[in-house]
């Protein structure tokens, strides 16, 4: 945990405080980054682009808050900056996953972190997209359709699908291990 | 939110993957590079704001001398012309006229006494009290204090009658200003009686124009950009296979005020300042992923069998994949132009060439822009979350100031220009900074303050 004159420290340009920081939160960011991107090399140019932005704003912490918490906003901001433009994703109609019927679906909250990993990235960018933000990084869906230019009805919709799509790999059970290693590695 | 959520939530709060070691380099390097480049722009920054500022500090200088005659501190020529004999004295007015007994003070008397003996001699008779106003007048430290040119022939009443007609054809203020080619008198401050007694003719002729010695010039204008960026990019996702962006200029307007001197030589400067509103065109094209489409469409079939309604409207998405998005983008900017002109007059006319510089400071865009180096994962999103980040442009500008003066203070002017950038930082938007050649057409209300 990085304490307040680490952060002190580092919002005057201190490179050790800046580096402390670094290593304290690194490993947590690069999973928000991996559960946004589609490979893991853009899942490093991520955490790359978060961290900068993260050190070059970092006067604008006022203590007032959690700072992880604002860096992990930080993180997801960069992230969404980079998967593009969302207008177009927002034009794009996903075919309907309506009728789905899953027998016994096996509860996601129950699976290893990796494997909901796997089970993310197999999911359409417009899924993924607002499944992240709304579920693991707690934004609601009037904060999901500012970031993304979408109306909240499509945000919640979008989640919808993206549960449904989900629940069908969990009754299909295809996890593939492989898919877990090409992400972690 | 549901509890399984929460759980989810919960889970990845704790949940970390360490990254490769070089990611930390990386970020070190770009906080680096950073750091210099907003050294470079801030060292940059302050250049302009101080050269700014010394010339509109000049310039308010120049305009409170020549007005106020408040502690002036021009230097002024004295010639005087008598048959081979020429002489020629400079004296700083501010502090050798005050002082009496100097010797440039004396000089000064004595030629004012030799143009009142030689007026005298013109007309025959001596009107004491014109020439009393007139000595009076010429050491005078209240009087204005342009460079003045005594230029005076006591043999020749044609050289008087061309003066006078000079005097006239001028058509300079007679109130306060003398200049080169009507100082025959000697003096600073010449009177409307002054000059009629002297020139009666002059009572009989309308002075229609003046030359000013400083301006203030509204304007506004349009600009052309030549810009156009390209973006492709393959395989962006699962729906499309295709991108592809252009962004093109679509108008720029701008509007602001000018300060400007002339100086006697005919070389001006002026300074200002100036608000501009550019406007893009981005267009975005998506070409849907066919074969991509088909695959989700076949795992729907299987999930759910009953339902081939949802097949077909995957295949018709896909037959008609294409998608297009438009987006108008805006940018505010101020600009502080500098600029140095030399004037040629004609009857009606000014024509100035100038040169100058056009610093552009980024004040507010919105909307989105292409990225010219072609990858759709690095378009930027500009401004989306700090619409006033830095951006700072440095063009060189020329061109020509066409003035048609209207009477004797106003001007409509006409000035094409041409600015070629020289320098452009940003930190994410694009269309302002992008090194383009800008043409521009301004059309302008020029008012001489004298």
């Amino acid at each position: 945990m990085v304490d307040n004159n680490i952060i002190l420290l580092a919002q005057q340009g201190n490179r050790k405080a800046i580096k402390v920081i670094y290593d304290d939160f690194a490993g947590k960011a690069f999973v928000i980054c991996l559960r946004y991107a589609k490979r893991r090399e853009d899942a490093e140019d991520m955490l790359q682009e978060g961290f900068v932005k993260i050190f070059q704003n970092i006067k604008q912490f006022d203590f007032k808050g959690n700072f992880e918490g604002w860096m992990r906003r930080v993180m997801v901001h960069a992230c969404i900056r980079f998967l593009g433009k969302i207008e177009i994703y927002n034009d794009i109609e996903q075919p309907e996953f309506t009728n789905l019927k899953t027998n016994t679906p096996t509860i996601i909250s129950e699976l290893s972190e990796m494997e909901i990993l796997a089970l993310i990235e197999k999911l359409p960018n417009g899924y993924k997209l607002v499944f992240n933000m709304y579920v693991l990084d707690g934004y609601d869906h009037a904060e999901i359709a500012a970031k993304l230019s979408i109306t909240e009805s499509t945000s919640r919709s979008q989640l919808v699908k993206a549960r449904r799509m989900l629940q069908s790999f969990l009754s299909k059970n295809n996890i593939e291990p492989q898919t877990v290693l090409k992400i972690v590695e | 939110m549901r509890e399984q959520d929460r759980k989810l939530k919960g889970k990845f709060q704790q949940f970390s993957i360490v990254p490769p070691e070089d990611v930390w380099y990386k970020i070190e390097q770009r906080l680096s590079s950073k750091q210099r480049g907003l050294f470079f722009i801030q060292e940059i920054q302050k250049i302009n704001f101080i050269a700014s500022m010394v010339g509109l500090l000049l310039i308010m200088w120049l305009s409170y001398d020549r007005i106020s005659g408040e502690q002036p501190s021009n230097s002024y020529n004295m010639e005087i012309t008598n048959g081979a004999e020429s002489v020629n004295h400079k004296a700083n007015k501010s502090e050798e006229i005050q002082d009496a007994n100097s010797p440039v003070e004396s000089i000064f008397r004595k030629d004012a006494k030799e143009q009142l003996s030689g007026i005298t001699d013109w007309n025959g008779s001596t009107n004491t009290k014109i020439n009393d106003r007139i000595v009076k007048s010429a050491i005078s430290d209240d009087a204005d204090t342009e460079n003045s040119i005594v230029s005076f022939d006591k043999n020749g009443m044609e050289d008087l009658k061309i003066n006078e007609n000079e005097f006239v054809n001028s058509k300079e203020n007679y109130n306060n200003i003398i200049t080169p080619e009507v100082s025959i008198l000697g003096m600073h401050n010449v009177s409307i009686q002054d000059a009629q007694v002297v020139f009666p003719s002059i009572s009989s002729k309308r002075i229609t124009k003046l030359k000013n010695q400083y301006y203030l010039e509204v304007f506004t204008g349009a600009e052309y950009i030549s810009r156009k960026l390209e973006a492709k990019s393959s395989e962006y996702n699962d729906f499309a296979v295709n991108r592809n962006e252009t962004e093109k200029f679509v108008s720029s307007i701008q509007g602001g005020v000018l300060i400007g001197v002339n100086f006697p030589s005919k070389w001006n400067i002026a300074a200002g300042l100036n608000y501009s509103n550019e406007t893009y065109l981005f267009n975005a094209k998506l070409n849907a992923s066919r074969w991509k489409t088909a695959l989700i469409a076949v795992d729907t079939l299987f999930v759910n069998p009953q339902n081939p309604e949802i097949v077909y409207k995957s295949i018709q998405y896909t037959e008609t994949g294409v998608l297009n998005t438009k987006v108008y983008n805006s940018l505010h900017s101020i600009q502080l132009p500098v600029k140095v002109g030399y004037t040629f007059s004609l009857p009606k006319f000014r024509i100035n060439p100038f040169v100058g510089l056009n610093t552009g400071y980024l004040l507010y865009t919105r909307g989105q822009v292409a990225n010219t180096k072609g990858s759709s994962q690095n378009i930027q999103y500009a401004h989306e979350d700090n619409p006033y980040k830095l951006g700072i442009n440095m063009n060189a500008t020329t061109g020509i100031s066409l003035a048609y003066l209207l009477n004797s203070s106003m001007a409509i002017t006409l000035e094409p220009q041409v600015q070629i950038p020289i320098i452009s930082y940003t930190e994410s938007t694009y269309p302002l900074l992008e090194k383009q050649t800008r043409y521009g057409l301004r059309l302008g209300l020029r008012y001489g303050l004298r």
